[in-house]
């Protein structure tokens, strides 16, 4: 932060290159004007990056809900179609090809600007993440471990879930830590091209009028609370596969 | 303890953020107009796109001019993609659009239709460094030069320089003919082609000595002290009438869209909706100042850019002139106007033909725009108006008195000729 401080007093180039105290002091402030300020105000400036943020957190959740139920059905199809078949991971090798950025047009046309193609968006791309994960997460069960657990004279559904859940759980606890992180770029991508709010639609008009200030400030945002969101989930994660 | 704790904060900040959203998502823009009887009104949802000559519709929604035609205007921002989808699957029934989007839309939207202008756009601009001290056209032009000569003069410092452009199809023609006006080839220059915003940083750092985009990019920069040296008004000023002037294809007659479904099937708010359009930019004319007052702060929010009384009155003078409607009568009865309806978009429409965007048949300038439609039945209703208005002065006494003469009188003053004549004719036959 001191060496971007120094560089860019020096520079002397702030629309351009916009140094972290420039930042805080200045392009922070200025965010005031997506709160209908005159002025730049660091109140109003919070307030309105407040309920930007709040609704991107709204849409990724809700993205993710139904990503993770999507992904965990298709992922499981998978896998009970490949005790039956073959080439089963080809299907999952074609939907992990899918430019998923490159999709975001199809679904403005699909869905024409509607919020809920913004969730069905982060759905999607999510439900392509965690079907993988999961499928992997199953192959990767030990088989003598089912073996054993046959033996002993579990049923198929004691089996699933004393020992197929909680051996699945360390990988699918990666894949939800990865998937916490792309929902903040999958949001990024649908709300830039198709919202008239979110943190998104903030960087799409920042960028629209090259303002570089603003585009720090919100790209400091996704950094802080990509962050947290990482952390929260480690303690998370840790707590629930503290056996492992 | 300290590893909940944190998780008990990032809770209580995550709900207190989506407790902001839900009270933020109430105040809706539509939602904070007076309150008149809905049953009365027909909604009509709207999209502006985030510049100034595409949000002007803000002056009549914050004054209620929608709602005194009859109409709830239920308007929000939208951007340049969303325009054809949003017709398209019926998201919004109305937007503001350059008609230059509709055309290159034609083969996969054909039914989006253009039905009334508002301005001209005339911001295509070149701007250069500030230390490279370089004349313009207007100082050429003062210094004595011809037109043509003034161009050749502005358009050879560019010789062996580094221009920055975008991309997008809408100014290839405004940079060709640039290059073709001033005796150069594109190997004479240096091409940058960068996304808008990133020709902007070119211009910052030096990179680029010249630069042209979008509204957006020329604000800014003019803004930051970069000179303008040529600009597309001053080749749209030596056009000829004809939809084959290239010089035409530089600048756009912006005004608002529809389908053609809602455009048959609600005519009449088609023509109310027109009126109010005219309505706005009579005021843009005659009380800059006071629609200023409310344009600019809305455009601000729209954009996260600061816009003043004095950014507002460079838009209004010099990037996107509003035409009144008696203005622009010249546009839709004068053949021998360069500006003439058919010639502006015909000279953007071959444009389009000369690059082969369209797989089957090129639309023609009447498949899209019905803008002229609109206006000459707008002066046929105040035709239709005035002389039942006429008549009723004609006969004097109780017959001025009428609650329909009045309001009538009034909607004539507002442009709304529909109900106008509708309401004097009624006025006439209760007399």
């Amino acid at each position: 932060m001191l060496a971007l401080e120094i560089i860019g007093r020096i520079c002397g180039l702030p629309l351009l290159l916009p140094w972290p105290s420039y930042i805080v002091t200045v392009s922070l402030p200025s965010l005031a004007v997506f709160g209908g300020a005159s002025q730049p105000d660091l109140g109003i400036a919070l307030l309105s990056l407040g309920s930007h943020l709040a609704v991107t957190i709204w849409r990724i959740i809700l993205g993710v809900i139904l990503g993770c139920a999507a992904g965990f059905l298709i992922g499981s199809g998978t896998f009970l179609l490949a005790r039956r078949c073959s080439g089963e991971t080809i299907l999952l090798a074609l939907l992990r090809s899918l430019p998923l950025f490159g999709l975001i047009p199809l679904f403005i046309l699909w869905f024409a600007g509607r919020e809920i193609g913004i969730w069905m968006y982060i759905g999607f791309s999510t439900a392509i993440v965690v079907a993988t994960g999961f499928y992997q997460a199953i192959i990767n069960i030990p088989s003598n471990y089912l073996l054993q657990a046959k033996l002993l004279g579990a049923t198929p559904l004691k089996q699933f879930y004393t020992v197929v859940v909680p051996a699945m759980a360390p990988e699918l606890m990666g894949t939800v830590r990865n998937i916490l992180g792309l929902s903040w770029a999958f949001s990024l991508g649908a709300e830039y091209t198709s919202s008239g709010d979110g943190l998104g639609h903030l960087v799409y008009l920042s960028y629209l009028y090259a303002d570089m200030g603003k585009l720090a400030v919100l790209a400091a945002v996704y950094c802080i609370f990509g962050l947290m969101v990482h952390l929260v989930w480690s303690r998370i994660s840790a707590q629930l596969t503290r056996w492992a | 303890m300290q590893k909940r704790a944190t998780f008990f904060i990032f809770v209580t900040i995550l709900v207190i953020m989506i407790g902001v959203f839900a009270w933020r998502s109430n105040d809706t823009p539509s939602a904070t107009s007076a309150t008149t009887n809905k049953a009365e009104l027909s909604v009509v949802t709207f999209g502006m796109l985030p510049y100034g000559d595409h949000t002007y519709a803000i002056i009549g929604a914050k004054q209620n001019w929608f709602r005194e035609v009859g109409i709830d205007l239920d308007y929000r921002s939208i951007k340049v993609e969303e325009i054809v989808p949003l017709l398209k699957n019926r998201n919004l029934d109305v937007v503001s659009t350059p008609p230059g989007i509709l055309f290159s839309a034609f083969d996969s939207a054909p039914d989006l239709v253009s039905f009334v202008f508002g301005d001209v756009f005339q911001g295509y601009a070149i701007l250069s460094q500030p230390d490279l001290a370089l004349s313009s056209y207007a100082e050429f032009r003062a210094a004595g030069a011809a037109p043509e000569d003034a161009i050749k003069q502005v358009v050879s410092q560019m010789r062996n320089k580094t221009f920055a452009f975008p991309s997008e199809a809408a100014i290839k023609p405004f940079i060709d003919l640039v290059l073709e006006k001033g005796g150069l080839q594109r190997s004479d220059i240096n091409a940058l082609v960068l996304d808008d915003p990133l020709t902007v940083n070119a211009m910052r750092n030096g990179q680029a000595d010249f630069q042209v985009g979008g509204v957006p990019s020329r604000l800014v920069l003019e803004r930051e002290g970069f000179k303008v040296l040529l600009s597309s008004i001053d080749f749209a000023r030596m056009a000829e009438p004809s939809a084959d002037s290239k010089e035409l294809a530089s600048i756009l007659q912006n005004g608002w869209a529809t389908t053609r479904k809602f455009y048959q099937e609600r005519h009449d708010d088609v023509l109310r909706l027109a009126s109010v359009n005219y309505r706005i930019i009579q005021e843009i004319n005659d009380n800059p100042e006071s629609a200023l007052a409310i344009h600019m702060p809305y455009l601000s929010e729209v954009t996260g850019q600061q816009f003043t009384a004095a950014d507002g009155k460079v838009i209004y003078d010099s990037l996107n002139p509003f035409i009144t409607f008696e203005e622009q009568r010249e546009w839709f009865h004068n053949t021998e106007s360069p500006l003439y309806y058919a010639y502006v978009n015909g000279a953007i429409l071959n444009t389009f033909i000369s690059q082969g965007i369209y797989k089957g048949n090129p639309p023609s300038v009447e498949d899209v725009i019905f803008a002229d439609d609109i206006y000459l039945e707008l002066e046929k209703l105040k035709q239709e108006a005035a002389n039942a208005l006429q008549e009723i002065e004609r006969k004097g006494g109780q017959a001025l008195e009428t609650g329909k003469y009045k309001e009538a009188k009034y909607h004539f003053q507002i442009f709304n000729y529909l109900d106008a004549a509708r309401l004097a004719k009624e006025a006439l036959q209760s007399n």
